[in-house]
């Protein structure tokens, strides 16, 4: 545990509708500025409205959602564009995450009218493509005219544009090929490196999260039922769900 | 190749899909390879090789416009049958009874406003004949026999009442009913969480072993695919670009693109931990992986 | 999970590409040459509207070349103004739906949900209202006018898009590009006008059209019952009622009005489909 602020905290967070039993439920967990987290579980764990809470898009029904040490309000509008230029989203489907009908100059660029960031736009978008390994013609062209791969890349350049501190990445791999996964996994492991941006990633991959995350936990049903180092938890799971989870994932057999 | 009988169950010979109209596109360009009985084969490819065609081919159910080309022979108890060529009547009777399949989403091959044991009782009052309670217990049995607890709930219930591995467990029971020869499964786990996807692809491969059927399995997923397929057929871009067996491919692919997406899915694998050092022992897992101690 | 692909594998998306459309070129001459007409009814027509020196009934001839009709009035002249007023209609109602059905059907879809319950119901009544019964309540209120036809008409197209609007409006704003603008710090009136507007308006183009048709012979009909604008507004409606007593003795009087409705009314509807088939191929007619 260190003593910096953490980045993003979720404190016993709870979300649920009427009387049901609750999507989420005592959910804690926080990530530190530069860190990474990554976060397993498969459908209906919760992932995904976690994931909405921790991007303020929702209130949960309890607990708080801490960014930089505050609470996460939706209305505080200043508060809200501090945050937003310091966290972004990345998403699975790389064919629903870029507008079709818009360039992907300005899509890419939206953060930067959105959260008033001044500055040379287009510049801007040339150095986001140009760090995701894609050309500066692409800015003019439409998201159909790329692969799923190179649309993944121009998403995480469009979530690169306010220079945010941690990405909060959703699937950020599974909808594409196999050999261009690397390419993405790379990426990601360079801009951490690089720009000492943190991940917060949500996956039921292991391999991705393994890839990317020091530290993993484990959501089932809606709770949190392992934590810890990722080499830890993945050699020495503690929980039955995280060995089953372990020990369902193909493998190659070795040669 | 002659007109002569077939050695093996399915042959394809220089088989292709194309669509016609004012743009003509050919987008399978020849698939060579036969199944013997018993066989396993696995087709991997990603998106765009045109596996899913070439199953779909296999089974006479290409949407239109597209159309194949080429042969896909089979050989059933009355003579041997070219998928391509044969009119949808005659091939009513190769499907299920012959060559049956399983696709990626149940929620889409299965009928939604049909309760489970109707849709059973289709193919088994159709292909094995049985009536009345004779075939109330076919339905049930075969329900067991997927593994689904409960089966006279399950057979009461709608698609959408049970779960996706649930399902996916119906879809196989359903292309089981008319014991076929081969069975087509096309990314059956793909859609399914990768707990519910262990048990199914371990339900396949014993139906399979237990009945002496051949299997054509598609996925772009090497791991999945090394662990149930004997010998491995490689798809790029609607080509067929290497054909071998499955340790030979891992070991030492020849083609580049082979060796390619065998070192990408290599890189993949090599991110978790050392196989032996975790995972229950009651787990299934890929062949070859030791159990945890 | 990953996104969920059905059992065919879709071929490679095609170069979006010109496409040549026969719906479209037929389409457009037929709009096209009545449009002209109507316009350059505005500046020059062979006779005055109301000039009966012609003598009533005659057959078509040099001077008259549509004839004329029982009170003597040039045939041709009027027939030009009814093209004017048949475009008027279509323009000023397909207007009048898309704003009013646009706006609402936005609302509908970006508004709590009861706002959104309220406003389907509002639609679900206003559709099935007929068109024409609406369009009669109107005139009766307001007297009979091209205005009162025109707002009747356009109101009773905006159900419909708006309906349109807003279901597409929701499935649009259930995609995850709408999701990532929100978290790029876009409001919802920045979403809309970003996003929603741009991705939901190629939907609209094709119903937009043919309310253009139907606009035209709803206004036909209205001056067929007498509900319609009164002279100098020559509705070929109106042309058609007049001319039912005498069809027998001036045939041409009734048959060309009847013939250029159906001409416009059909070129519109082959102008939609072939902007549609221009559009987005991949929703091609049957040809």
């Amino acid at each position: 545990m260190t003593d910096v602020t953490p980045l993003l905290t979720a404190e016993n967070v709870g979300f649920g509708y009427g009387r049901s039993r609750p999507v989420l439920a005592d959910v804690s967990l926080a990530v530190a500025p530069g860190a990474s987290l990554g976060l397993v579980g498969e459908s209906g764990a919760g992932k995904t409205t976690l994931l909405r809470l921790l991007l303020g898009l929702e209130a949960p029904t309890a607990g708080v959602v801490r960014f930089d040490g505050g609470r996460l309000d939706v209305r505080d509008r200043r508060a809200m564009r501090r945050f937003r230029r310091a966290v972004q989203p990345v998403y699975q489907d790389p064919f629903s995450s870029l507008d079709p009908r818009m360039t992907v100059g300005r899509s890419i660029a939206e953060p930067l009218r959105s959260l008033q960031i001044e500055g040379d736009h287009r510049a801007r978008v040339a150095e986001l493509l140009a760090a995701v390994g894609l050309s500066a013609e692409a800015a003019d062209r439409y998201p159909d005219a790329f692969s799923g791969g190179q649309r993944q890349r121009i998403a995480i350049a469009r979530a690169l544009a306010p220079r945010p501190r941690l990405l909060l990445a959703d699937e950020p791999v599974s909808a594409l090929d196999t050999s261009v996964r690397m390419t993405v996994i790379e990426l990601l492991q360079r801009l951490a490196r690089e720009q000492g941006i943190g991940f917060l990633l949500v996956s039921h991959d292991l391999t991705i999260v393994s890839a990317l995350c020091e530290r993993m936990a484990v959501l089932e049903s809606g709770r949190i039922v392992e934590e810890g180092p990722t080499g830890s938890v993945l050699t020495a799971p503690a929980h039955p769900y995280t060995r089953r989870l372990i020990a369902s994932v193909p493998r190659l057999p070795a040669v | 190749m002659t007109a002569a009988a077939m050695t093996g169950l399915l042959e394809l010979a220089a088989l292709s899909v194309r669509v016609g109209g004012p743009e003509p596109r050919t987008l399978v360009h020849g698939v060579d390879v036969s199944l013997a009985p018993g066989e396993r084969l696995g087709i991997i490819g990603e998106s765009g090789s045109g596996k899913s065609l070439t199953a779909l081919a296999v089974l006479g159910l290409l949407p239109y416009p597209l159309v194949a080309g080429g042969s896909a022979r089979i050989a059933t108890p009355d003579g041997v049958v070219d998928v391509v060529g044969t009119p949808a009547r005659r091939l009513d009777r190769v499907r299920g009874a012959i060559v049956s399949a399983v696709f990626q989403e149940p929620l889409a091959s299965l009928d939604p406003l049909m309760r489970i044991g109707r849709q059973l009782e289709w193919p088994l009052r159709r292909h094995r004949g049985l009536r009345g309670d004779e075939l109330r217990r076919a339905v049930l049995d075969a329900l067991a026999e997927v593994q689904l607890a409960e089966p006279e709930r399950i057979a009461r219930s709608y698609i959408h009442e049970i779960s996706g591995g649930q399902r996916q467990r119906v879809a196989i029971a359903l292309a089981l009913a008319a014991d076929p020869q081969l069975l087509i499964a096309d990314e059956p786990t793909t859609a399914l969480d990768v707990t519910v996807q262990a048990g199914i692809i371990e339900l396949l491969q014993r139906e399979v072993t237990d009945r002496g059927m051949s299997l054509l399995f598609i996925s772009h997923d090497l791991p999945v695919l090394a662990g149930i397929a004997d010998r491995v057929l490689v798809m790029k871009d609607g080509r067929q670009v290497e054909l071998g067996a499955t340790a030979q491919i891992l070991r030492a692919p020849a083609d580049p693109y082979t060796a390619q997406l065998v070192a990408a899915s290599r890189r993949l694998d090599e991110f978790l931990p050392v196989q032996g050092g975790a995972g229950a022992p009651d787990a299934a897992g890929a062949p070859g992986e030791e159990a945890g101690a | 999970m990953t996104a969920v692909t059905l059992p065919v594998t879709t071929p490679p998306p095609a170069r979006p590409r010109r496409r040549r459309s026969v719906n479209l070129a037929v389409g457009a001459v037929l709009f096209g040459v009545i449009a002209v007409v109507g316009i350059v009814s505005v500046f020059w027509t062979p006779f005055a509207f109301d000039d009966t020196e012609g003598g009533r009934l005659q057959p078509p001839s040099a001077e008259h070349w549509a004839g004329t009709d029982r009170l003597g009035r040039d045939l041709f002249t009027q027939l030009m103004i009814g093209a004017r007023l048949a475009l008027a209609v279509g323009f000023g109602s397909v207007s009048i739906a898309a704003v009013v059905g646009i706006s609402l059907g936005l609302l509908a879809a970006v508004a709590r949900r009861w706002v959104d319950d309220a406003v389907s119901s509002l639609l679900d009544i206003a559709i099935a209202f007929p068109t024409l019964l609406l369009a009669m309540l109107i005139v009766a209120w307001r007297g009979a006018s091209l205005e009162s036809a025109i707002l009747a008409i356009g109101l009773a197209g905006a159900a419909v898009i708006a309906r349109l609007t807003r279901v597409t409006a929701t499935r649009v704003l259930a995609q995850d590009f709408v999701t990532a603008s929100r978290t790029s710090g876009t409001g919802t009136v920045g979403v809309i006008r970003q996003h929603v507007l741009r991705n939901v308006w190629p939907t609209l183009i094709v119903p937009l059209a043919l309310q253009f048709g139907g606009a035209v012979g709803a206004e036909a009909s209205l001056s067929y019952l007498g509900l319609g604008s009164p002279p100098p507004n020559a509705s070929w409606g109106r042309m058609l009622q007049e001319a039912q007593s005498t069809v027998l003795v001036a045939p041409t009087a009734a048959v060309l009005p009847g013939i250029l409705l159906v001409a416009l009314i059909i070129g519109v509807n082959l102008l939609a489909d072939g902007l549609r088939d221009v559009a987005d191929p991949t929703s091609r007619s049957i040809r």
